[in-house]
């Protein structure tokens, strides 16, 4: 039954690629910034996780937790260096792109002098080497963990959006940010905490990373965030929801045809994200993002 | 005794790209009064707004709200200073419930004495809480856009055409409603086209015209106002 | 700047006649006849960053240890000039990016008056260099890139110093298979030329003796999930499953292979022999325990040499002594320099010519610390084979040992894997 593991690893993959992605879409959609530096964030958590883990013995899952409060202030913090100025400058969905191009070049250049050009990774014994049984395929256990961890972040992220007023302030943002200071949001609290998230969530997919794509090294980070990208715009951009539905797409495509034409594996996402844009040009999910 | 204005704008100019919206208004709202802001369209109405609530910054001028200089700062610190506004074409956060809309503003603004259904109920809202904002008609996504701003608490109301696309049975609650809010002691500047919904609800009037202060006093001497008569007229 | 191809030729033309003026002015340190240049110019390129960093900057090291150790000597003895000469080198950062290597290389051989040409590591960064090579009639001292379609027979300009072409890597690979008796085969490799190669000999090798693999599959080189894809070869039950990829390949396909709680008999892959301690720490000791590799200097070991250091001499003066601190590519790039002194060393005439001359006279009749060094009639390595490897689990890790063929083996293979 390959099809049958097909399907379980795809939608297993998915839900990765969807938290991975997650972070890229909630800073586009409340900041309009594309923040081509994502992949190097990413990259970043993995090295968290494998240093943590060389050195202390550090469990990845523990190192899921640590990595939050770091995140959250780096985010802060390069929201408010960074990220401010280019959204008040003239046209900042470009010069977004070439200041996040700029920050990502650098960290790769300051995780090679850190980490070596190598590629990292911690053995995927620390989950265990027994599959678990799924509809009677083996499932590895570390394929469940990371899937698990998506999962649960897709949950936080909704009750955070949906339940908190902090979430609804974001949420308006990313609906219409002027009319959103017209009723005393501030825009800036709202992208720093945003950013920050963003990060986290991005640091907590390069943890994973680790034991869904076998490993990390300082280089990656532009694959991964064209993958992001690829997933937000098969989802829709801004919405969050979309993301984890483009990043299940993403992993389908990618299982069956490693299944049943596994030389055009690295191909057939990105062609069914042609034709899904040629259908629906706002991707799976999205809405029509307004240019004001 | 008189009360101090709660807003004084003066010698306000705003120009796009070298032509001048506002070339030197001066408008002065007390506590308690509504406020007419009429002019043919593109006269500048809509900017002088944008630029009272901190939406455009100002060329030049000032503005005083509740006596602290209120001149170019950014639209939420107005808001919690206590001036709020409704948009022309209103905007609301479409994929968010009209509750959560409202919900927003409230928590975000200055602490409202009433709950959020008071709100949505005083603006002809109630029981639509729960609805997508995406699925309400043009009439009450300004109903909406209204409750949004009252939800900040504000002591300066600027209201950008709220009767305009609403049925000729709404646009009674309407008045009543604004005058409400005024005799609450809120100050207000409406405006308005409808000459019958603006003589229901205003104190007084002021015309601009190609960004400049024609007339003001009350509406029965602007419509002898051979001045302003021309300009509407005349055009 | 970027030449498209049509102008090229124009220019080099251009850039000829302009060294040769120059030369008649005494400016320049290239070849004149009539007396030795002030230094011998050695042009390369290596990747400061991006993906070929981690093999680039090792054989870069090698390299120049190899120049830093003949200069300290008084330079290369030349003999077409019967006397060391002191060795210049013009390196170039091309940050794994071919568009910037076409680059560079125009640069070097258009503009640095070098007089020996070293691409950068592996076949990708290499392929520009073989046209430009070819195009500017200079000998291209070829590295690491083993692809067969780098050498064709109408092309003069290209040795291959430091691996043997990648079409008879796994002939030791395959051979062992069929004496093991081992008749279900899965082979999964990556889709360019350096792997494709290797799979196609794998099979062809079966084939005569009259084994059919189960599967066999290319996957796109930028493979990094391989959980769904050793499903699917688990489910053709195979006795040995051969994964030929880059060390980016290796890692995730290793660690696939412990999610899934797999046991095969004989897991092979391409590069735990040359990046060992990289993908040990990637990985961990399980992940690597009882599988098959390319054995590789310095595992396998030169001392009795005819140019340059042995293993052991190498290791003590590179690595201080610890093999742990030597890696393959600083073997590759101390090699290369080595292929350069036997070439400088034996040619009578220096010119680029004159030196490929000289190592083909060399040709098998030569052992450096990378092995026997013998050349094709294409400039194709065929010496310098590479045996086959097993990781054997010790008490802090694992050890590699040469398993096949038996001749050159130090320990006995376990298969099946326990
Ligand atoms: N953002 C803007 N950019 C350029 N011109 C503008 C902008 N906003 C308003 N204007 C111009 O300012 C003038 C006044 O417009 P507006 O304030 O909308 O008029 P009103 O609301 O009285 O109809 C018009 O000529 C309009 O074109
Ligand atoms: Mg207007």
């Amino acid at each position: 039954m390959l099809w049958l593991f097909a399907l379980i690893a795809g939608v297993l993959f998915g839900l990765y690629y969807g938290l991975a992605a997650l972070g890229l879409n909630l800073i586009f959609g409340v900041m309009r910034m594309v923040n081509l530096a994502h992949g190097d964030v990413i990259m970043l958590g993995g090295f968290a996780a494998v240093l943590l883990f060389d050195h202390f013995g550090v469990n990845p899952l523990i190192t899921v937790l640590l990595v939050i409060p770091p995140s959250l202030l780096v985010g802060y913090l390069t929201y408010y260096l960074l990220g401010r100025r280019v959204q008040r400058s003239r046209d900042p969905e470009m010069m977004s792109l070439v200041m996040f191009f700029g920050v990502s070049q650098v960290i790769e250049a300051v995780a090679v002098i850190a980490f070596g050009n190598n590629e990292a990774s911690i053995t995927s014994a620390v989950f265990g080497t027994r599959p678990f049984s799924i509809a009677g395929q083996g499932v590895p256990g570390a394929w469940l963990v990371s899937a698990g961890v998506g999962l649960v972040a897709l949950v936080l992220l909704f009750l955070y959006l949906y339940r908190t007023s902090l979430g609804r302030a974001t949420r308006a943002i990313m609906s219409s940010p002027d009319e959103a200071r017209a009723v005393g949001v501030n825009p800036d609290r709202i992208s720093a905490l945003t950013f920050g998230i963003g990060v986290g969530l991005a640091a907590i997919a390069g943890i994973l990373s680790l034991f869904m794509i076998g490993g990390t090294t300082p280089s990656e980070g532009v694959d991964l965030t064209v993958t992001a990208f690829a997933v937000i715009v098969l989802g829709g951009l801004g919405s969050p929801m979309g993301t984890f539905l483009g990043g299940i797409v993403f992993g389908l495509a990618l299982m069956f045809t490693q299944t049943y034409a596994p030389v055009w594996s690295g191909f057939a996402p990105f062609a069914i994200l042609l034709v899904i844009m040629l259908l629906r040009p706002t991707g799976l999910l999205g809405r029509t993002v307004r240019s004001v | 005794m008189v009360a101090s204005p709660a807003l004084q704008v003066s010698g306000l100019t705003r120009s796009f790209g070298g032509l001048p919206a506002l070339a030197g208004v001066d408008l002065e709202l007390r506590p308690g009064e509504v406020v007419g802001l009429l002019g043919p369209n593109g006269s500048g109405k809509t900017t002088l707004i944008n630029v009272v609530s901190g939406v455009y910054r100002p060329t030049s001028g000032r503005v005083e709200l509740l006596g602290h200089d209120a001149t170019g700062q950014a639209p939420e610190r107005l808001v919690r200073l206590g001036l709020n506004r409704t948009f022309q074409t209103p905007r609301p956060f479409r994929p968010l419930t009209v509750l959560e809309n409202v919900q927003v503003a409230l928590r975000h603004g200055r602490d409202a004495a009433q709950s959020p259904e008071e709100i949505l109920e005083l603006c002809g809202l109630g029981g639509q809480g729960g609805l997508p904002a995406e699925s309400l008609n043009s009439s009450q996504q300004k109903r909406l856009d209204l409750a949004r701003a009252l939800a900040t608490a504000p002591e300066v109301l600027l209201v950008d055409e709220l009767a305009a696309g609403m049925r000729h049975d709404e646009l009674d609650g309407a008045a009543e409603l604004l005058r409400q809010l005024a005799a609450a002691g809120r100050a207000l500047l409406v405006v308005e086209h409808l000459m019958g919904f603006v003589r229901q609800v205003t104190d007084r009037v002021v015309v601009l015209n190609a960004g400049t202060t024609i007339f003001a006093g009350s509406l029965e001497e602007a419509s002898q106002d051979p001045h302003v008569v021309e300009v509407f007229l005349g055009a | 700047m970027l030449i498209p191809r049509t102008r090229t030729v124009g220019l080099a033309a251009l850039s000829a006649l302009l060294t040769v003026g120059l030369a008649a002015c005494g400016a320049a340190s290239t070849t004149a006849s009539s007396g030795a240049p002030k230094d011998i110019v050695i042009g390369t390129l290596y990747s400061g960053s991006g993906s070929f960093a981690n093999s680039s900057l090792p054989e870069f090291q090698g390299l120049k240890f190899w120049i830093s150790q003949e200069n300290a000597g008084g330079g290369v003895y030349v003999k077409a000039f019967n006397k060391k000469i002191p060795i210049k080198l013009v390196a170039l950062n091309d940050q794994s990016s071919t568009t910037t290597a076409t680059t560079e290389y125009e640069q070097l051989v258009t503009q640095d008056n070098i007089n020996i040409f070293v691409p950068d590591f592996g076949s990708v960064l290499t392929l520009p260099a073989v046209t430009i090579a070819q195009e500017h009639h200079m000998l291209l001292f070829d590295q690491t890139a083993t692809g067969s379609p780098l050498f064709t027979p109408g092309n003069q300009y290209i040795v291959l110093c430091d691996l043997p072409l990648s079409a008879i890597w796994p002939d030791p690979l395959a051979h062992f298979i069929l004496a093991q008796h081992i008749s279900r085969v899965a082979i999964l490799y990556g889709a360019n030329d350096f792997d494709a190669t290797q799979a196609a000999t794998v099979k062809s090798v079966l084939a005569q003796g009259g084994v059919t693999p189960v599967y066999y599959q290319a996957v796109p080189t930028a493979t990094t999930s391989y959980g769904t894809l050793l499903h699917d070869i688990a489910a053709t039950n195979p006795q040995a499953v051969l994964e030929l990829g880059y060390a980016s390949n290796d890692i995730p396909f290793l660690q696939a292979v412990q999610q899934g709680g797999y046991h095969f008999g004989m897991v092979a892959t391409a590069f735990p022999g040359q990046e060992f301690t990289l993908i040990e720490n990637a990985v961990g000791k399980a992940g690597l325990s009882y599988t098959y590799t390319y054995g590789v200097p310095p595992y396998i070991k030169f001392n009795n040499v005819s140019e340059g250091l042995g293993t052991n001499a190498f290791i003590a003066k590179f690595g201080h002594g610890n093999i742990a601190n030597v890696s393959f590519e600083n073997v590759a790039g101390y090699n290369t320099g080595l292929i350069i002194q036997a070439a400088l060393g034996h040619a009578t005439k220096f010119t680029q010519l004159g030196m490929r001359a000289a190592l083909f006279a060399l040709s098998g009749h030569f052992t450096t610390l990378d092995g026997a060094f013998k050349l094709n009639s294409e400039g194709g390595q065929v010496g310098e084979l590479l045996p086959l490897a097993q990781l054997f689990p010790t008490a802090t890790g694992n050890e590699i040992k040469i398993v096949y063929p038996s001749a050159s083996a130090d320990h006995a293979p376990v298969y099946p894997a326990p």
